[in-house]
């Protein structure tokens, strides 16, 4: 057969596909389907893991209460809402005093409009590389920075306030919600930290109720406020703010129930000076029982070998499926074929040369695939360019 | 005496399975002829056609068809023969639903890895112009009346200038109105491109437009062709 009869039966094929368009459309997405799917779970799984071992290797040392080793680093990297035990702030100011290392305490417990409230020190913006994009750091409490995506969010900037979570709703004895002063937005890093308002562990220790402010109900200029007295006692009414603010007035009045240094954190990073200072912290820390130091990496990948069992269970789920998928396929082309029977004979007995009929077919064949490649490998392509953090967050 | 364009000698064919016989021990078919086939239903008309053509093969005999004895010939080659030299006309019109008539009338063409030119595009449209479809060159089979799907299926078969035309009931599937004009169209074609046609029917009434009427029920049975009019 000549170069252009060939071409000719290719083209028939093209002809023929398009003029079943709805028939091609759908094989090409179950085959196209069936190749993507163990590919780009494949790939969004070798994400997952150098997002999730990449945050774990950069975090060298981690203290906090006795406990789930694995609660600890879920909780302290990826700010989840794990319930961890608390341990006092001492502990951070004694590290940071023997020299061997750069404590970053982190009290977790807050939250604002559902993101993680993060009460750390500024060096932890820092040591994790971000920078404010928009405004400056915290500085006093009361202020906050948020992550670029919490920002996004909810359109929020430098000068806006953003107002923490009650802790109960029906805890009428519970501290009140604090309206935080924005002052900068922190540059996007497709981290968990995109996704938390860091401020400082004071204010962190104020959400929790540790700390306050006194504000009189008497002195507010809002006659509507008092309702009435009783022996004494002003009745506020509901015009008064159900939240407190720490306005640079009532900073002076800002007061702790006990001291800052047994206040909780609920975990510390710790970034020693070197591999020497590493190993005595270690050595030191690992023989008290009131603390527990783990390593985050070796924590990650102990889960992440846990999960890729699974994983590989689930990748042959998948090839399983995509085996089956193919099979269908096959039998739908087969089935096309013999209805095509009419189609054949007709070509047959014109005289067209019995390797047109076979180019033509395989030619659609060869078309179906080639366009449910190419969908497999965009598609592949797309999960190879989400940013990890967003892979660990639909993954979790 | 120029050579016949089909020549079939002591022709056997069974369908292996079947009680069906065809037997023929002579049938010549000359240049330029037009030459109706009739007969009872089941004797083995369009059996002969496929004889003829080269898609089916005798048990016994020969079909010697544009000089080329079709036993002697490899597959391909008859496809080849088929493609270059004979040109098929259905009764139910057999055009691919996903062409255009255009594409439709090309395909032989094309099939024979033949270029497009613009001596063949003008013969197209002087073709397509005498049947009447001129304007529905662009049109697929769904949207064309049975009479239109069956001049496109002619102009398919003539579109080569092929020097046998076997047409198998034609008009089979139109009304006699659309029949006649139909007939009109392919007996003006064959004329007009110097062909030999071959055609079976079950429509008596179109029996005198043939140089020659062969009754393959009667062949069949007495092995010998029986001529009703010449």
């Amino acid at each position: 057969m000549s170069t252009r009869a060939s071409l000719h039966a290719c083209g028939l094929a093209w002809r023929h596909l398009t003029f079943h368009g709805v028939r091609s459309g759908i094989l090409v997405l179950s085959l196209a389907i069936s190749i993507a799917l163990p590919l780009v779970m494949q790939s969004l799984v070798s994400r997952g893991e150098e997002a999730t071992t990449s945050r774990a290797s950069v975090t060298p040392l981690l203290l906090g209460a006795p406990g789930g080793s694995v609660d600890l680093v879920l909780g302290a990297l990826w700010f989840l809402p794990e319930e961890l035990k608390p341990l006092p702030s001492r502990e951070s100011d004694e590290i940071n005093s023997s020299g061997l290392a750069t404590a970053l305490p982190l009290s977790m417990t807050a939250r604002a409009s559902g993101y993680p409230v993060i009460g750390t020190d500024v060096a932890y913006l820092d040591f994790r590389g971000l920078d404010v994009a928009d405004g400056r750091q915290f500085a006093v409490p009361g202020e906050c920075v948020l992550g670029s995506r919490v920002a996004g969010a909810k359109g929020l900037g430098p000068g806006d306030t953003i107002l923490t979570d009650p802790e109960g709703l029906f805890d009428i004895g519970g501290g009140y919600p604090l309206r935080l002063r924005i002052t900068g937005v922190l540059a996007p890093r497709n981290t968990p930290d995109d996704g938390a308002v860091f401020c400082d562990l004071k204010t962190s220790w104020i959400v929790a109720g540790y700390g306050h402010v006194h504000v009189e109900v008497t002195e507010t200029k809002d006659p509507e406020a008092i309702m009435g007295d009783n022996d004494g006692r002003p009745i506020a009414s509901s015009a008064v703010t159900p939240y407190t603010e720490l306005t640079p007035e009532l900073l002076s009045t800002l007061h702790f129930h006990g001291e800052p240094e047994d206040l909780p954190v609920e975990a510390i990073i710790l970034v020693p000076r070197d591999a020497k200072s590493r190993t005595i912290l270690s050595g030191r820390l690992g023989l008290r029982d009131e603390v527990s130091v783990v390593y985050p990496s070796e924590v990650v990948k102990e889960v992440l070998d846990r999960v890729f069992q699974i994983g590989a269970l689930l990748a042959g789920i998948l090839v399983a499926t995509g085996v089956a998928t193919l099979g269908v396929v096959l039998l739908v082309l087969a089935l096309s074929i013999r209805l095509r029977k009419d189609e054949l004979d007709t070509l047959r007995r014109i005289g067209a040369p019995r390797s047109a009929t076979i180019t033509l077919l395989l030619a659609e064949v060869v078309m179906l695939a080639t366009l449910a490649c190419a969908i497999a490998f965009v598609a592949l392509l797309a999960s190879t360019t989400l940013p990890a953090d967003l892979v660990l967050r639909l993954a979790t | 005496m120029p050579e016949p364009v089909v020549e079939i000698t002591q022709l056997r064919f069974t369908y292996g399975g079947t009680p069906f016989e065809l037997k023929l021990n002579r049938f010549e078919v000359q240049e330029r002829e037009r030459v109706a086939l009739i007969g009872p239903s089941g004797c083995g008309k369009s059996t002969l056609l496929d004889l003829i053509a080269g898609i089916r093969e005798p048990n016994e005999g020969s079909a010697k068809t544009a000089g080329r004895t079709m036993s002697s010939l490899s597959m391909a080659q008859r496809r080849k023969l088929r493609l270059e030299s004979i040109g098929f006309v259905f009764q139910e019109f057999r055009l691919l639903e996903y062409l255009t008539v255009l594409d439709s009338i090309l395909l032989p063409v094309r099939l024979a890895g033949k270029s497009v030119d613009r001596a063949l595009r003008e013969r197209i449209q002087t073709l397509a112009g005498r049947a009447g479809i001129d304007h529905l060159l662009k049109r697929r089979p769904a949207r064309l009346s049975q009479g239109e799907r069956q001049r496109a299926a002619i102009c398919r078969a003539l579109v080569g200038s092929p020097s046998l035309v076997l047409a198998d009931e034609p008009t089979g599937n139109l009304d006699p109105v659309t029949g006649n004009a139909v007939l009109d169209l392919l007996f003006e074609e064959v004329n007009e491109a110097g062909s030999t046609l071959l055609m079976v029917t079950h429509q008596h009434d179109i029996l005198p437009r043939f140089d020659r009427i062969v009754d393959l029920g009667e062949a069949n049975q007495s092995q010998s062709v029986s001529e009703a009019k010449r």
